[in-house]
């Protein structure tokens, strides 16, 4: 009764492509073609599948029609890739603007303070020359 | 057909390394595991091969879009609910008819109740197993029990029943979600 553990197993291995596509090329042994059958009765993905693969016309084609969709897949993503970094350069600039601007500012605003002490530290010099000059004359 | 170089890596870590440095590339890897499937489901409901090819085509792109929008944990039951209402979605479009939009919970229900019917095995369901395999309809019985328990391909099945690929198809898997009903009633009235 062994087997009868089977009907609600849901089978540790995934069905592969190439078992699929063996499977619908009718080049599978009664064994494995049920290994397969049990496996697609485990999964609506796989069985509803399986029912759409079986009426393509030229099933030898299948792996050229999947390869060709998976090129496809890759060219989506490069391409969704590079807009990203295209992006990413366009924005760039904004960016380093606002950096460069604010480096000025603080640039300038040092300077500023350099130079409004520096004035202030003249204006008070004279103003203590006069007075060392009135005591050496007293 | 290519061999996949991350085939030893699941789906659920793939997902999680696009997630964590968002690269493109590991949908790449993940998506294309499931082409296949796409491409049959796609023209199970759209009945075109090259509407089946575009189709799934589509589907990459809303995949690609949703993914990086919301986190996913189990990859093939969400791409197959997106693929099947993308279909549905089509065919209403194309026919004007109303198609049903089927729900996450729907598409891992039959996951759950495998799930939950493995975890009540342990508890020694198997000898009420017997039992309701005698419950089911004739045909039914006679087909699961030709390809579970002396484990026949459908077409020898075919070949010793009489009836077409259709009909035994369809008794294995309405005798096998019987049989799921009646077992479960069985423990309930056990348990209860």
């Amino acid at each position: 009764m062994a087997e009868l553990d089977d009907i609600f197993s849901n089978g540790d291995e995934k069905l592969s492509d190439e078992a699929l596509l063996q499977y619908l090329a009718g080049n599978t042994s009664d064994e494995e073609k049920h290994a397969v059958e049990k496996k697609l009765n485990v999964s609506s993905f796989e069985s509803e599948a399986v029912e759409g693969l079986e009426q393509f016309k030229h099933k030898e084609s299948l792996n050229d029609y999947v390869q060709q969709l998976n090129k496809n897949l890759h060219q989506q993503l490069t391409q969704k890739k590079q807009r990203k970094e295209k992006r990413k350069i366009k924005e760039m600039p904004l960016a380093v603007i606002t950096v460069v601007i604010i480096l000025i500012l603080c640039v300038l605003g040092y300077i500023a303070i350099a130079l409004f002490q520096r004035s202030k530290q003249v204006n008070l010099m004279p103003a203590q020359t006069s007075t060392h000059i009135i005591s050496a004359k007293e | 057909m290519a061999k996949d170089p991350y085939a030893h890596i699941e789906d659920k870590e793939l997902l999680e390394k696009f997630y964590s440095d968002g690269n493109n590339q590991w949908l790449g890897i993940l998506l294309q595991r499931y082409t296949l499937l796409l491409l049959g489901l796609c023209m199970k409901y759209l009945k075109n091969e090259e509407e089946a090819k575009d189709c799934v085509q589509q589907i990459f792109l809303k995949a690609i879009t949703e993914l990086q929008k919301y986190r996913v944990d189990y990859l093939k039951s969400w791409l197959y609910m997106v693929a099947k209402n993308h279909c549905l979605m089509k065919l209403r479009d194309s026919h004007g008819k109303y198609a049903v939009e089927i729900t996450d919970n729907i598409a891992r229900q039959e996951d759950e109740s495998d799930l939950k019917l493995e975890h009540l095995q342990k508890d020694h369901t198997l000898n009420h197993l017997h039992g309701s395999l005698q419950e089911l309809n004739a045909e039914q019985k006679q087909c699961v029990t030709l390809f579970y328990l002396e484990k026949k391909s459908y077409q020898q099945i075919v070949e010793v029943t009489g009836y077409n690929m259709l009909q035994v198809k369809s008794y294995i898997q309405n005798g096998k979600r019987n049989l799921k009903l009646i077992l479960e009633k069985k423990l309930k009235n056990n348990n209860g």
